[in-house]
């Protein structure tokens, strides 16, 4: 109650009712622009053509007010940068870990290609949206259709900076993701030693996110969970930042970084919230109240995401939902996903890229942060100090991630020991970690050498479990469509070019090979073109993949019936290779019978 | 830690814990244990005893060589001698190809490397299949060999990911640590320029060079023999628990390498008694008291001669019916001779070496026995070289005794590198003893000489290594998986564990013979994306028919064409050839069927019948 009271003091203050009545404004505005003033499909217009100036912009703000904490801190910084010493090392050493453990690959089929395919266009063209249809046109690569993506941008975002940075390559995501992956090792270092005031829990808490299979796995993907990842911690230090010392600067980076948050994950839009109490909370501290023009417009920044969502939610394609499911989220799927999440974290199999150890010591963190917890709420007016801001910010981001977690519980795709859905538990295993090295701070502060023991544990686990699974990288190598693709792929290269291929996958990753495809759907509707053009010789070859699968124990192998063609197709078989319990079969358009042409009577 | 009274050396605590450790050691590797368990036992926590005892070599190497690295002044390193031991590396490197050159030996090796690498177990992988994406041991068995070789290469996989070359990185890195510890042995022996001769003399040495290119056990035994005598001097100079657990657990690893190398656990206990004795205190720290405990697997891994006659490999030399005799003896001797002395384009010998060193033994002999006379007044090397010298002519004497301990087969040549090591040990024993500069002078010279003149042509040719057969057919089946686009191909092969360790589907012939109509329904089902089988012929020297080698057969129901051949030797054809069909009768029972039309199926239905198949798919593999 007396903060409430003293929170209404500071609002009513003189010089606080400008700033105040210009963010309420900047709100209202937010909302009749976000849900009212457009369409969905204005909305998707308004996002494919400046929502590629509106993430740089963001993004130069922050890192503009990151440059200028730095240059206030430049003597800490430099002297670190200067001498890194056993941190440094641990850190690089940590780094080179993770990405030892897995391979450079694509891991998530369709989402990483059409972030890789949103970055190459925003690269080229500065708008946004996935390619669908390219064609080469005299010499030039072309893009001549394209659809704007579910997944927010800001990732594509950065991965087409580094296109123009250093030209256009593939590889340009794991050089992204690898360095990402350093950065939050480095956020995840000072949250626990900001936390603890010790080295050792903190260099636990990075050691035990290091060995996690699963964070291999996405360093050495191309996927965007590394970056949500690195953003909730960047946020977090930034949040630790303003409590400590509430300026306009802080707050600024940690609205722009909040945004940038936003714009990383769909869900990750949940740490408004608690960046919304930490704000609060400095103004409280402080007695004050800040409102630079970050925070003034930190509402408006938020609605192109809320476009975003409105045009995903008018898109049912888009969400992916597979047969006999009509909504994203719903009671009937929690059970499993539970069952899911229970296998996951606690999995000793090398099939899974959990880390067994990692879940118990963070879930023995976990009960001793909810004892510390409540202590804190009830002390926490009594003697605040540095140790305060990290633990308000530890408590408001575990409880979002944990609202997180349990959201997606209702998900229709989130079962957790699922190779696709597995990502989902990194912010889980982040905030584990980071309470790991809290717990082993309170454990070594009675006596009791917990971070030693902690270590032994992890080395004990790396050893046992780890290296079995960083040897079969299971959860990795048994993605069969990456290995079917990558089939087609060299195939489809050594044909003569130019090839057209016809295929039922997506067909961006051909696209970014520059080898022109279409979708089987859209190819059965357009034949007579496709005739046509091979009549005119524009495609040395037209090829076709189909998947063919077995319906019995015996065999008995069948066309799946999305990839059937006409009769008047005429196809000659050129390679076929079985992956699983399937095979793929790529075959040569040698003819395509068009229907004669229909004339009237009179003629 | 030291118990300071004579009278109570034998009723020390420590003693007498060791004693019940070594007690309960035997106990468990000897008696207790029935052999199925036994060797269950070592498929499953083999590589975990070996781990515990490498972790704790290291620490006590760190422990016993740390304080004295931070006090040495590298400006003063002797640059020219690590110069000359790189140079001899090299020599030994260059010339010969890399490559597996003992079958199955080193493919047997390389199997276990790879299930300690994937699964933590020692388990020699027979077959294994591309599945779900993902290469999958599906049989193995424990090997004989011992264990730590494998663990190394394992290390290697660990830490570089599988690949069947790690043994050779790990063989090239184990040359340069051999020749820098000869160098340190002749330095200590004889002198900085005894050093370059031992280097020299071993650089010139094609059998060393055969196997520093290979996959196989050799170059780490005779590393670890030549640390464990290092260790063995230091033990000797230092007196202390460091010094102690190191030379005791690399005598422990030592006998891990080869089988016979469990001899030179002798030298390393007498070298710790006799310190006891001079000291008249027992300095024994808890990692040795425990020792014999991580040696227990060694026994049950032993077990394996008992349960399969066939590893003593007796079928390989028709007539003989016990593996050791000493009628043996003059026979084998007789071999080693022709050997030592034989033709370069004959054997992969070195004939200065073998001068030398036979030149050498008699005076090194009589200064064992002069150094016996009066061992107290010898410095610890003189000690050290005593009680090797037994262990070296222990382990000679068992080969000599051993019914293929011929050294001039091509298989058993490797078994001489530890009397190479103890020839130019006794030169640099005896080299001390000639008081003239000129005698070491001279063998240094006669060494370039045979290095330059007759070795290092004898290493480029390597026209002794042509007769053995298995060998080049390795050689060459390793070059057709090299220019296979992908491993998605089924070999049939009876060294099937070659294929499987390089990630290619096999089956032996003999298990694909049986298993026709398995293979039928795989190809039936284009599970592979060929298969493919590799036959020897002999030729008959009169008439020029093939008769195909005992157990290359499939029977008249494949129906093979070959792909690839080539005559590796004379009156031999190596084939590989594609299986074109199978038949049972006059009926072709491989046939592909076509690939039918969607019956009005839901999607429920037909990832039903995926997972069927794929049932089904596991229980036919081959």
């Amino acid at each position: 109650m007396t903060f409430l009271r003293d929170l209404r003091l500071l609002v009513v203050q003189p010089e606080a009712r400008k700033p105040l009545l210009g963010f309420m404004l900047s709100a209202v505005l937010a909302i009749f622009v976000a849900f009212a003033a457009v369409t969905p499909a204005q909305a998707e217009r308004l996002i494919v053509k400046g929502g590629y100036f509106y993430i740089l912009a963001v993004f130069a703000a922050w890192v503009i007010f990151a440059a200028r904490l730095v240059r206030a801190r430049s003597e800490v910084c430099l002297s670190w940068v200067r001498r890194p010493g056993w941190v440094g090392f641990v850190l690089v050493a940590a780094t080179v870990f993770a990405v030892w453990s897995d391979d450079f690959a694509h891991k998530v089929l369709f989402d990483e290609y059409v972030v890789q395919g949103t970055a190459w266009h925003m690269h080229l063209t500065k708008e946004i949206g996935a390619p669908l249809r390219a064609f080469d046109f005299s010499g030039t690569w072309m893009v001549i259709d394209t659809f704007l993506d579910k997944r927010p941008y800001f990732f594509p975002f950065l991965v087409s900076l580094l296109h123009d940075l250093t030209g256009f390559r593939l590889a340009n995501v794991y050089v992204l993701n690898v360095a990402v992956a350093f950065a939050l090792l480095g956020s995840t270092y000072w949250l626990v030693r900001s936390l603890t005031a010790r080295r050792a829990p903190a260099l636990l808490a990075v050691a035990l996110l290091a060995t996690l299979p699963l964070f291999g796995q996405n360093a050495t993907g191309a996927s965007m969970e590394l970056l949500n990842l690195g953003m909730i911690a960047a946020v977090m230090v930034a949040a630790v930042l303003y409590l400590r010392t509430p300026t306009n600067d802080r707050l600024s980076f940690l609205i722009l970084g909040t945004v940038l948050l936003a714009q990383t994950r769909y869900e990750s839009v949940l740490f408004v919230f608690p960046v919304a109490i930490v704000i609060v909370t400095g103004w409280y501290r402080y007695g004050r109240i800040l409102l630079p023009w970050p925070a003034l417009v930190a509402p408006l920044l938020l609605a192109p995401y809320v476009w975003h969502d409105r045009f995903v939610s008018s898109r049912p394609v888009l969400w992916q939902l597979r047969e006999g499911e009509v909504t994203r989220f719903a009671w009937q799927y929690l059970s499993g996903n539970l069952e899911g999440a229970r296998q996951f974290f606690f999995s000793t199999s090398p099939g899974q890229p959990n880390s067994l150890w990692l879940t118990l010591v963070g879930l023995a963190g976990l009960g001793w942060a909810a004892v510390e917890a409540v202590k804190f709420v009830r002390v926490r007016s009594a003697k605040p100090g540095l140790r305060v801001a990290d633990a308000t910010v530890l408590l408001l981001f575990g409880l979002t991630v944990a609202a997180n977690l349990g959201i997606l519980m209702f998900y229709y795709w989130s079962r957790l020991d699922e190779p696709i859905a597995a990502r989902f538990a990194l912010p889980a295993y982040f905030f584990l970690a980071v309470l790991a090295g809290g717990l082993a701070r309170a454990l070594d502060a009675r006596g009791w050498r917990a971070t030693l023991v902690m270590a032994g544990g992890l080395a004990a686990w790396v050893l046992v479990f780890g290296a079995t699974a960083y040897a079969h990288r299971f959860y990795t190598s048994q993605n069969m469509v990456m290995h079917e693709l990558n089939w087609e792929i060299e195939q489809a290269a050594k044909r003569p070019r130019p090839t057209l291929l016809i295929t039922s996958k997506a067909t961006l990753p051909f696209l970014m090979e520059k080898i022109p495809a279409v979708n089987t759907v859209l190819a059965r509707v357009r034949l007579p073109q496709i005739a046509w053009h091979m009549k005119q010789g524009t495609f040395r070859e037209v090829i076709v993949t189909q998947v063919i699968r077995p319906l019995s124990a015996k065999g008995d192998a069948i066309i799946d019936p999305e990839d059937e063609f006409p009769e008047s197709l005429h196809l000659e078989t050129i390679a076929e290779k079985r992956f699983g319990g399937r095979w793929i079969r790529i075959s040569r358009v040698t003819g395509i019978d068009l229907p004669p042409p229909v004339t009237s009577p009179a003629q | 830690m030291i118990t300071a009274a004579p009278t109570v050396f034998f009723s020390d605590r420590r003693i007498l814990l060791f004693g019940l450790v070594a007690a309960l050691a035997v106990l468990l590797g000897f008696v207790a244990v029935p052999d199925r368990l036994a060797i269950g036992l070592v498929s499953k926590f083999g590589f975990w005893f070996v781990l515990v005892a490498f972790v704790l070599w290291l620490r006590a190497l760190g422990q016993s060589y740390l304080a004295d690295l931070r006090a040495r002044d590298w400006r003063c390193l002797d640059w020219l001698s690590w110069g000359i031991v790189a140079l001899g590396t090299m020599v030994l490197l260059v010339h010969e190809t890399f490559g597996f050159k003992i079958v199955m030996d080193e493919i047997m090796l390389l199997g276990t490397s790879m299930s300690m690498h994937l699964d933590k177990s020692a388990l020699t992988p027979l077959r294994g299949n591309d599945i779900q994406g993902a290469f999958v041991i599906l049989e193995g068995i424990v090997d004989k060999r011992p264990l730590f070789f494998p663990f190394l290469v394992s290390l290697l996989h660990d830490i570089t990911g599988y690949r069947p070359a790690n043994a050779f990185v790990l063989n090239a890195g184990l040359t340069f640590v051999f020749l820098g510890m000869v160098m340190a042995a002749g330095r200590m022996l004889a002198g900085r320029v005894a050093g370059w001769l031992g280097v020299a003399l071993f650089a010139g040495l094609p059998l060393l060079a055969q196997n520093s290119t290979g996959g196989g056990f050799e170059l780490l035994n005779l590393t670890m023999i030549l640390a464990t005598f290092l260790l063995g001097v230091r033990w000797l100079e230092k007196r202390d628990a460091a010094a102690l657990t190191a030379f005791c657990f690399s005598g422990l690893l030592l006998a891990q390498v080869r089988y016979e190398s469990v001899i030179f656990l002798l030298p390393v206990a007498l070298l710790v008694l006799w310190v006891w004795w001079r000291e008249q205190r027992v300095l024994l720290p808890w990692p040795v008291i425990f020792a014999p405990l991580l040696m227990v697997h060694y026994p049950l891994q032993h077990r394996i001669f008992e349960m399969r006659e066939s590893a003593w490999e007796m079928f390989s030399k028709p007539g003989y019916t016990e593996p050791f005799s000493f009628a043996y003896i003059p026979n084998n001797l007789g071999h080693a001779l022709q050997f030592f002395f034989g033709a370069a384009t004959d054997q992969p010998n070195s004939i200065v070496l073998s001068a030398f060193g036979l030149v050498a033994v008699p005076f090194f002999v009589l200064l064992i026995v002069q150094h016996v006379r009066a061992l107290a007044d010898h410095p610890a090397a003189a000690v050290a070289l005593v009680a090797f010298s037994a262990g070296f002519a222990l382990q000679f004497l068992l080969l000599m005794c051993y019914f293929w301990g011929t050294f001039d087969d091509a298989v058993i040549r490797r078994l001489s590198l530890p009397t190479h090591l103890a020839l130019v040990l006794a030169i640099f024993a005896v080299l001390p003893q000639f008081k003239s500069p000129w005698v070491l002078r001279v063998v240094m010279a006669g060494t370039l000489l045979g290095l330059l003149g007759r070795n290092v042509p004898s290493m480029a040719a390597h026209a002794y290594s042509q007769e053995y057969l298995p060998g080049r057919e390795t050689a060459w089946r390793r070059e057709f998986m090299a220019a296979q686009p992908r491993p998605d191909y089924l070999m049939i092969d009876n060294d099937s564990t070659l294929w499987v360790t390089h990630r290619v589907s096999s089956t032996p012939t003999v298990v694909a013979v049986k298993r026709r109509v398995d293979i039928a329904y795989h190809l039936k089902n284009r599970t592979f994306s060929d298969v493919y089988v590799f036959q020897r012929y002999n030729i008959d020297p009169e008439n020029g028919t093939m008769k195909l080698r005992d157990g290359d057969d499939l029977g008249a129901a494949f129906v093979l064409e070959p792909v690839a051949e080539q005559r590796l030797q004379v009156l031999t054809l190596t084939r590989i050839s594609r299986v074109k069909e199978i038949r049972s009768g006059t009926e072709v029972i491989s046939v592909r069927e076509p690939v039918g039309h969607a019956p009005q199926k839901s999607r429920t239905e037909i990832e039903q019948g995926r997972r069927l198949f794929l049932e089904n798919f596991m229980k036919q593999l081959p």
